[in-house]
């Protein structure tokens, strides 16, 4: 690591002489890469945030990667700079006659759905969108986050000393606010069972108008700063659900030792490393692997417009595991988050979150 | 490339060339070849091939060279070809194909030009109106309620929403003016203000279910009906009926400014306050009336948007073209028609950058950069003049006019 | 800078503002009285409201304060409306009215904290801290505008000047491993667009005000692409900068409530302090500061007793983009680390507004980026402590307030006589 950060100084040296060059280019860049041997074409619009988000951007298209590497096929991606650029970038990766299309969020949904229905032939997958009906060329693939985030709820009140944890958002959208619900009723789950009075702050459920956000899934510095008042509020376990705004929280809990951290989406311990030491768990949501399942129904021509929904019993969505934290959980919360898991999957205990995704009819 | 055409031709010919291009048109067209050039400095630099030869720069310095020769032209050939005209496409899918670039140009010029006016419009008044984005919110506020809130006849309810449109963006460029007139607010700041609170405004907006759709959640308003929608011109393009209001505003914009007296007191206005007012001119009326104006005309813009391409009212509905309107207004120097070819040029930018992002990977912010580098250059013409050793044709550039914080 | 000059002629010394009194007063007034309806009435009876005094890591304790909410929220706002009114009797003394004014803000915001946290705690000093935080890429933003604007050039560029100073700390701390180093070269990233600035507004004429707009234009599209092209592929070498922690002043950091507040935070804070003693001294006190104001309000007369205008204002837009970018280097190595696209979202306006609301003086200018810096941690907290409030009104809080302040309390305030005006020697 050291080595390479001076040979990068070395680089940047040598363009002060030579006035051209720059570090070694080691990872995806936007022009297609040719990976594999076949001529499938993989292709993914990403939004406004790009693929290098390190949030539901980056997890769709390592879903994209992993299977460009697992099927021998080819990729690219196109990001779009505001929302104007959707309806045109779907359309010029239709006329790139790609095998399938990757299109993320509820923003794009009525240009993926315009675009699949000017191009009954090409195939369309939707990361947090519903499929349509109508189309049978275009699938939707949605997750129940809450699920899996009302076990960390549960978790996150167990394992508080202060008796307050809290949360917070990117934009109070169902895809955000659906984790938040799930790990505020985990907490009134727990106090139910419990006896106890755990505090959320943050997030009630029954009280959508307020709660915390951050405004966007940028900026870190309101992540640190939203992090510092919660724990200047007494809490002591965070649940950011802002994607690379979390990494503001995650600073602020390991810079002053007085808060873990789940984290969202991926897992933290891997996808943060920097901040492995204050991540309690993370609330996995395998955007990824259900990308690449799709690419893998597409190459192999079995591709339907059936809705995917992850699930703690498909295992599209649930915890990671404690890492470092692993000691310090105590085995029988282990054990009744193990009971609440199966819980949930036979429907004895009902996740009541209307941002729940709701299956097309 | 131009740039590679002109150069030698400007060497051999004889002066009148010479003073032509030292002239306001000539200018123009050299302030975009100079913003081009720098651009393609950075389009080498950062080229991942590029890169890899100046690794071995000393050893075989001429791979550099060629390399980013290479990235620079295939990124400029896709820039050109997003923009105007694919002839590749020519036999598979036609001249409608073929000219589908054009198209695009067109259809994302559309709320280029209308935010251009707006601005350009304020700024004939002596205002500096940064607020169109917020104006073109309010207006795809306006615009889109009307559109799926209602279910009307299309020649009734087509232009319902565009009056909406205005209406609603003439509110919000209005609070400015008002405030200006008022309590002498700069306008700069105010309409900055302005333009967050709309932000906000809007998302607060998309919490409610009057706005949402029906059993959803998402921020994201149902569909305008198609009663409501700017027709398209040719199916298979996004082109819409937009662009001919668009025109007609720059026509109104154009003979409000030049023909009516209005107009003429805007300009008296803009030209010096204080010699409007003891001319008898009522100054703050007029700060009012010609904000109402341009956010009226800002808020055209976001009926492109909401009634033309997305359809939807979104948070991010106005995608940043408030900000482009203030360097549309200043590449088309203020001038109504200035501000149609400046539209058409920066939307042709912005469609041949999304090209030049499927072509060959070149960052779309690239496209950000030329834009303000055309519009830093134009706005020097002595540093275009030097740069290509011009005649000096002496009387100051329009962006010269430079006024302070008190006027 | 030569000293032979010939010394500055005494009619041009200290810029008198006269501030528009009676609207000022009117308005904290009528800001009383609505304090008094507003919170009186609207609390509920009953509840407590406590405000918590230490962030629990002081050596001396002091205890939580708790009281009745609905009595406080009454009392605060009297004790707000009798402030106004001392306002107003101070300016038909005319004696000095801001303490009389800064009294009325204390109350007002514990009236109003009285109502909005009515049943729950509040973090005192933990809200200023952050608070404090939060103004400091504001501080340095608006002090950049003092800068350039008493010498004449108005600049719209901090956005752009905070924006490429973040970016070029991150890379230089990232390239390093070192965040001073970070911070010593996050003034280059401002100094480059204070270059532009200066050479197309002094050399070449341009309107400032266009011209500060294209440099943000080119800011953002310069830090983007490159973040697009090399710092996001390569995050691990370019953009991933080690930073400050907080330092605490041995002593000073220990006095209750004040000390964690001023003298428990990081470096960049520290060198705010110094920057805005420095410019302000400078300002007022020096003859270089002399120099400065006489070409901000009468170059001509400036230019005939001897001062180089162009040159003044030439060196003062540069010493600003750098101030300006230092503030950008709180961005990067003095929170967060990493770089991020526009990850300065809109502060550089925030500082130009403040330096209008603080009628370009450097004081001024501060105590306007305080007051924005508390508007947007109190949205901060009060979200987590859960108000009646949408969350969207909360975040647009700031905003209105600058929109009504700038409207109402400071009105047509009067910048540098030849702010924006180029200086052609004729």
């Amino acid at each position: 690591m050291k080595k390479l950060r001076l040979a990068a100084v070395g680089t940047v040296a040598a363009i002060a002489l030579a006035g051209c060059s720059s570090a070694p280019d080691d990872s995806a860049d936007g022009s297609p890469a040719a990976t594999g041997s076949s001529d499938f074409l993989a292709c993914m619009v990403s939004d406004a945030g790009g693929i290098d988000d390190r949030s539901f951007n980056a997890n769709a298209y390592k879903g994209v990667q992993d299977a460009a590497a697992e099927f021998g096929i080819q990729e690219k991606f196109l990001e779009s700079k505001s929302q104007t650029d959707y309806a045109p970038n779907i359309n010029s990766l239709v006329n790139d006659d790609c095998g399938i299309i990757i299109t993320v969020g509820f923003l794009m949904e009525d240009a993926t759905k315009a675009g699949a229905k000017a191009n009954p032939e090409e195939r369309f997958a939707i990361v947090d969108a519903a499929s349509d009906p109508d189309l049978d060329n275009m699938k939707g693939l949605l997750f129940n986050s809450a699920q899996s985030s009302f076990l960390a709820g549960y978790l996150a009140a167990g394992m508080s000393e202060s008796g307050k944890v809290a949360t917070f958002g990117g934009l109070a959208i169902p895809s955000v606010t659906s984790f938040m619900d799930g790990y505020w009723e985990g907490v009134q789950y727990y106090n139910q069972e419990n006896g106890t009075n755990v505090e959320v702050l943050g997030w009630d459920q029954n009280k959508p108008a307020a709660g915390s956000f951050a405004g966007g899934f940028e900026d870190q510095a309101k992540g640190q700063q939203l992090a510092k008042n919660f724990i200047q509020q007494g809490a002591d376990i965070i649940f950011p659900v802002a994607g690379p705004v979390g990494l503001g929280a995650a600073k602020e809990a390991q810079t002053t030792g007085k808060a873990a951290v789940i984290w969202v989406d991926s897992d933290g311990y891997e996808s943060a490393p920097q901040y492995k030491d204050v991540f309690l768990t993370s609330v996995l949501k395998k955007i990824d692997v259900a990308v690449k399942d799709t690419i893998g129904t597409a190459v192999n021509d079995e591709f339907t417009s059936e809705e995917y929904i992850g699930t703690l019993e498909n295992d599209g969505t649930g915890l990671a595991p404690f890492h470092d934290f692993e000691d310090q959980v105590p085995a029988e919360l282990k054990a009744q988050l193990d009971e609440i898991k199966q819980g949930i999957i036979d429907g004895s205990i009902e996740v009541t979150s209307p941002n729940q995704p709701q299956p097309s009819s | 490339m131009s740039d590679t055409k002109t150069k030698p031709a400007e060497k051999s010919s004889p002066s009148r060339l010479r003073t032509a291009l030292s002239g306001t048109a000539g200018i123009t067209f050299l302030s975009i070849v100079m913003a081009l050039v720098i651009g393609a400095f950075f389009i080498a630099f950062s080229d991942p091939a590029v890169q890899e030869a100046s690794g071995y720069l000393f050893a075989r310095p001429l791979d550099t060279f060629s390399a980013a020769w290479t990235a620079v032209v295939e990124a400029y050939k896709a820039l050109l070809t997003g923009m105007l005209f694919d002839p590749a496409k020519l036999s598979s899918e036609g001249l409608v194909g073929a000219l589908r670039p054009l198209s695009e140009t067109i259809t994302m010029a559309t709320p280029l030009i209308l935010g251009g006016l707006a601005v350009a419009l304020a700024f004939r008044a002596g205002l500096f109106n940064i607020g169109a984005e917020g104006q073109i919110i309010l207006g795809s506020i306006f615009a889109a309620y009307i559109g799926f809130a209602f279910d009307l006849p299309w020649f009734i309810h087509l232009p319902f929403a565009v009056l909406g449109a205005f209406v609603g963006g003439a509110i919000w460029g209005g609070i400015a003016g008002f405030l200006k007139a008022k309590t002498g607010a700069h306008e700069v700041i105010t309409t900055i203000m302005l333009n967050w609170i709309a932000i906000y405004l809007v998302a607060w907006l998309l919490t409610k279910p009057a706005f949402l759709r029906e059993g959803r959640l998402d921020p994201i308003s149902p569909p305008v009906n198609s009663g409501a929608e700017y027709p398209t011109i040719v199916d298979q393009w996004r082109v819409h009926a937009g662009i001919i209001v668009a025109v007609l505003c720059a026509a109104g914009v154009a003979w409000l400014l030049d023909r009516s007296t209005l107009g003429f007191q805007f300009r008296a206005v803009g030209a010096n306050p204080s010699a409007a007012r003891t001319a008898g001119m009522n100054v703050g009326r007029m700060y009012i009336l010609v904000m109402l104006i341009a956010g009226g005309l800002a808020g055209l813009a976001g009926s492109a948007q909401v009634l033309g391409t997305e359809k939807s009212l979104t948070g991010g509905i106005s995608a940043g073209i408030g900000f482009d309107a203030i360097t549309v207004a200043l590449l088309g120097r203020a001038n109504p028609w200035g501000v149609v070819a400046a539209g058409l040029l920066f939307g042709g930018l912005r469609a041949g950058g999304l090209n030049m992002q499927t072509a060959t990977g070149t960052p779309i912010d690239i496209v950000l950069v030329i834009q303000a580098l055309i519009v830093l250059f134009i706005a020097a013409p002595p540093l275009v003049r030097s740069v290509f050793r011009l005649p000096e044709t002496g009387g100051a550039g329009f962006m010269q006019t430079a006024k302070g914080w008190n006027a | 800078m030569s000293v032979t000059q010939a010394p500055a002629p005494e009619v041009l010394p200290e810029v008198h503002i006269i501030p528009p009194v009676p609207r000022l007063v009117k308005v904290l007034i009528g800001l009383g009285v609505f304090a008094i309806v507003v919170f009186g009435f609207f609390t509920p009876t009953g509840e407590d409201v406590t405000f918590q005094l230490t962030l629990g890591d002081e050596a001396l304790a002091l205890p939580d304060v708790t009281l009745p909410a609905k009595i406080s929220a009454i009392v605060f706002s009297v004790l707000a409306l009798l402030s106004a009114l001392g306002a107003m009797w101070a300016s038909r003394k005319e004696k000095a009215q801001w303490p009389f004014t800064s009294a009325f803000g204390v109350f007002f915001v514990l009236g109003f904290l009285a109502w909005a946290v009515a049943g729950a705690t509040i973090n005192l000093v933990g809200l200023l801290q952050g608070s404090l935080l939060l103004a400091v890429p504001l501080v340095f933003g608006s002090m950049s505008g003092v800068l350039c604007e008493r010498a004449g050039v108005i600049n719209i560029a901090i956005e752009g000047q905070l924006l490429t100073g973040a970016f070029v700390a991150a890379v230089v701390a990232s390239l390093t491993q070192n965040a001073y180093l970070g911070l010593i070269a996050a003034p280059l990233g401002g100094l480059f667009i204070g270059l532009l600035l200066a050479i197309f507004a002094i050399k070449y004429f341009v309107d400032q005000v266009i011209l500060g707009v294209v440099l943000n234009v080119l800011a953002v599209g310069l830090t983007s692409f490159f973040y697009g092209r090399l710092l996001a592929p390569n995050q691990e070498t370019w953009n991933s900068p080690p930073t400050f922690t907080p330092v605490a002043i041995p002593v000073l950091s220990d006095i209750p409530i004040l000390g964690p507040i001023l003298f428990n935070q990081n470096i960049v804070v520290y060198l705010m302090y110094i920057v805005v003693i420095v410019i302000n001294v400078a300002l007022f006190r020096t003859k270089w500061g002399l120099r400065v104001r006489a070409v901000g309000e009468h170059p001509t007369a400036a230019d005939t007793v001897g001062i180089k205008v162009n040159s003044v204002r030439f060196r003062n837009v540069l010493l600003g983009g750098m101030v300006a970018g230092l503030g950008g280097a709180f961005f990067t190595v003095a929170s967060v680390g990493a770089f991020g696209k526009e990850m300065t979202a809109g502060k550089g306006f925030i500082a130009l507004a403040a330096l209008i609301f603080g009628r370009w003086k450097p004081l001024g200018a501060l105590a306007a980026a305080l007051f924005f810096g508390f508007a947007d941690n109190l949205q901060s907290v009060l979200s987590i402590i859960g108000t009646p409030i949408p969350s969207e009104f909360m975040l647009m809080t700031p905003y209105l307030a600058t929109l009504l302040a700038v409207a109402g309390l400071v009105g047509k305030v009067r910048a540098p006589a030849a702010d924006g005006i180029p200086y052609k020697k004729s």
